[in-house]
């Protein structure tokens, strides 16, 4: 492992305002509603652009330079092929005797539903891995600092399969082997990552990852002994409590398992064998900012869904006119843009600024050697993760 | 150009090669519509035209430089130069803000456009195909091969949903059932299963909702709703409808169009942006409500159910009355009725039934049992 002691540390900055970001959402929103949702490929696009050129190290801002055209055309190539699978998936298990039930009467048309709903799950299993690996490539490959590309090797396939293994595997471990599936698959990824001609690097090691899994464990143990104690004592307020203690220790030891595993492996990122990476991230604060955007959108989606629907039943009465319909459908869009946006100002501006902010370079000045990689071509762009909605915040 | 020119100024230059900033000093050239970028050691100066001058889009107002890249002459498919240009937030940007005139232009590489037309109408193509060849050829193939023990229990989901959708989304009962009706029901059915040409063991009922329509459901699901036994006048009409059904039935086109909807239900939730399947479900039960089969399905059905009602001695004429009536009405015609007006087929069995003996569908009081089986 390199060592950065005595090198320079350059803190990263995220430099976006709640109000810009406010207003680019809902300008976008907005945009999207009246083209019937199309626009959404250059919303996301004029998202990214501002959130990469605020992300800046040393004053200079990243750059993303995807385009909506090519995010749109990759969509409609993704959406046949997904088409053409899950017809053909669809069909056979029609064929093998399983169909969507709307109300399942009984306990074989249960299990049947579950089969069906897991089969489709897991026949689309493949391709958001897919998706997942080709979208991180796309992001890559349109990202520019001073200049210079970054990408990614084009080898989705050995992440799907590694992908499907490792998920199998924490699976049949009862989820004990996760830390090793969140390292191996953010590995893989890292070793094939460029920033010009300079290769990332993820060392660290996966059983690091295991004390980030307390406060998540703690909150299993609790919910399990309340469920004990409940069985003991036929109920009662101690296993109540307990269980409540249990979830919200699960809750937010999954956010601190999250926050803590991806400031570990930022951590132990080397790009190019000469530079570095810090990560020290608080989980009190994102927590935070996660409770305190929450609660501010959610007081609004009150606020603006009550007036909506005390005006509605006011003037329109119980059985409204086509006109009347209309009306409605629009103001409901509306409210979700206008949510959209408050929930980019409120939460996504703050834990951008937060996350990005308690990150540093190490050893800066070694990047002046990195020279330019030749452009990667990615047909699809990300057509799969936007047909599939993975990652979709942006 | 109205603004006076600006005093050159310190900028940073990435040449697109490597990472490494140079510093330079970028000034305007009177009268000349371009910018020199001056260079430090041994480098040459560069001219850039206002025009190819492009400013990166959705920057932060905060930032301390803005960012520029240049458009680049030529045949180049990305057309853009991978060098960049980072302007201080001051005068000099402030003056090319205003001087350049192109600088807020989203440049599309050449053939874009076309690209666009062809993908989408690949795309177009592709959807109209499946659903419109593949999935129905699929659910003939599929419909062959399925028992009749599976279609049966198909059918019966198939009525639930349809329940569920009738009933707005809830679990109420809404089949009727009265002594009476129901035995005048069985009464009419026994008159169609008499005769022979019926395969299928037939579950008739009546749902109870305004609407005047009857479907059939595979394996042998009829579903008559309450509307259309309000707007009959005679037992013969009903008997003219249950006929066409129980064509249907028989060559089993409700089995086919519920695997085809099952199968471009996923796909229209998929294109639509809805991946929950929540309305995969209320897409197929609408789509049963309101199938229409294929022209050659129905002309089948019609045919069926004529030879039906010959062999019942159920007189025909029932069904065309009933028809009339309707389209008078000025209402949305129900699958039973959309394969009319009648062929020269139709007219020559319709003509012939005066060979006939026929008999009301029903007695009387049958007929008034069955009208009031919702009550």
């Amino acid at each position: 492992m390199t060592d950065f002691s005595g090198q320079s540390q350059t803190d990263v900055r995220f430099i976006g305002t709640k109000s810009e970001i406010f207003n680019l959402g809902l300008k976008t929103g907005l945009l999207t509603i009246i083209t019937l949702g199309i626009y959404r490929f250059w919303a996301k696009t004029r998202l990214r652009r501002h959130i990469w050129s605020s992300t800046q190290v040393r004053g200079e801002g990243f750059e993303y330079t995807g385009t909506g055209m090519e995010k749109f055309l990759g969509f409609l190539i993704a959406i046949v092929v997904l088409a053409v699978y899950l017809a053909v998936v669809n069909l056979i298990l029609f064929a093998l005797g399983l169909e969507f039930v709307s109300e399942p009467t009984n306990q074989a048309e249960m299990v049947g539903q579950l089969i069906l709903i897991y089969a489709n799950f897991f026949a689309l299993l493949p391709l958001i891995y897919f998706a997942q690996y080709r979208s991180m490539r796309y992001k890559l490959a349109r990202t520019r600092f001073r200049g210079i590309r970054f990408g990614m090797e084009s080898a989705a396939g050995g992440y799907v399969w590694r992908a499907l293994l490792l998920s199998l595997v924490t699976l049949v471990s009862l989820g004990t082997l996760w830390p090793l599936m969140s390292f191996r698959l953010d590995k893989y990824m890292t070793d094939r990552a460029y920033y010009g001609d300079g290769l990332f690097e993820q060392s660290g090691k996966w059983t690091a990852l295991y004390r980030f899994m307390l406060p998540f464990g703690i909150g299993i143990a609790l919910i399990v002994l309340g469920g004990v104690v409940a069985n003991a004592t036929d109920g009662g307020g101690l296993s109540v409590l307990l269980m409540i203690a249990g979830g919200l220790s699960f809750y937010f030891g999954l956010i601190y398992y999250q926050v803590r595993t991806s400031a570990y492996l930022t951590s132990n990122r080397v790009l190019d064998g000469k530079i570095g990476f810090n990560s020290t991230p608080s989980v009190g604060s994102i927590i935070g900012i996660i409770i305190g955007g929450g609660l501010v959108v959610g007081l609004a989606a009150a606020v603006y869904f009550g007036l909506f629907v005390g005006i509605a039943s006011g003037v329109v009465g119980p059985f409204p006119g086509p006109a009347m319909i209309v009306i409605g459908v629009v103001a409901y869009l509306f409210g979700l843009v206008l949510l959209g946006a408050i929930s980019l100002a409120m939460i996504t501006q703050p834990l951008l600024a937060h996350v990005l902010g308690a990150t540093q370079v190490l050893n800066i000045e070694a990047t002046d050697e990195i020279r330019q990689r030749a452009a990667d071509k990615g047909a699809d762009a990300e057509g799969f993760a936007d047909a599939l909605d993975v990652g979709s915040a942006f | 150009m109205t603004a006076p020119l600006p005093q050159p100024c310190k900028a940073g230059y990435f040449d697109g090669q490597t990472a490494k900033r140079h510093d330079i000093t970028v000034a305007a050239i009177e009268g000349a519509q371009s910018i020199r970028l001056s260079f430090a050691a041994g480098w040459p100066d560069q001219d850039i035209p206002l025009g190819l001058l492009r400013r990166g889009g959705d920057q932060p107002g905060q930032a301390g430089q803005v960012m520029f890249h240049f458009l680049q002459p030529g045949d180049d498919e990305i057309q853009r130069d991978p060098a960049r240009l980072m302007l201080p937030n001051g005068e000099f940007a402030r003056w090319l803000q205003s001087a350049a005139p192109n600088l807020a232009q989203r440049d599309v590489p050449r053939k874009t456009y076309s690209r666009l037309v062809k993908v989408g109408l690949f795309a177009a193509a592709s959807i109209a195909a499946l659903l419109f060849v593949i999935i129905p050829g699929m659910a003939t193939i599929l419909a062959n091969t399925i028992s009749r023990e599976r279609e049966v229990a198909i059918g019966k989901t198939v009525v639930g949903q349809i329940e569920y959708l009738l009933a707005d989304f809830s679990d109420t009962d809404l089949t009727c059932a009265t002594p009476a009706g129901t035995a005048a029901l069985n009464r009419m059915m026994a008159r169609f299963t008499g005769t022979g040409k019926i395969t299928y063991q037939i579950d008739a009922r009546v749902i109870d909702h305004e609407m005047i329509n009857a479907f059939a459901a595979p394996g042998g699901q009829v579903v008559i709703l309450r509307g259309l036994l309000d707007a009959a006048e005679s037992p013969d009409e009903v008997a003219g409808v249950l006929a066409h059904e129980l064509g249907h039935v028989e060559s089993r086109d409700p089995l086919r169009e519920a695997i085809r909807s099952a199968g471009s239900a996923g796909i229209l939730s998929l294109v639509l942006g809805d991946a929950t399947g929540g309305t995969i479900t209320a897409i197929m039960a609408e789509q049963m409500l309101s199938s229409a089969y294929t022209r050659t399905a129905e002309e089948k059905a019609d045919s069926f159910g004529l030879d039906l009602l010959a062999a019942a001695k159920i007189s025909p004429k029932g069904f065309e009355v009933f028809f009339d009536r309707i389209a008078e009405m000025g209402e949305e015609l129900p699958e039973v009725f959309s394969s009319h007006p009648a062929t020269q087929s139709r007219k020559d069995k319709a003509a012939a039934a005066a060979i006939y003996d026929a008999t009301a569908a029903l007695s009387d009081a049958d007929w008034q049992a069955l009208k009031t089986i919702c009550e």
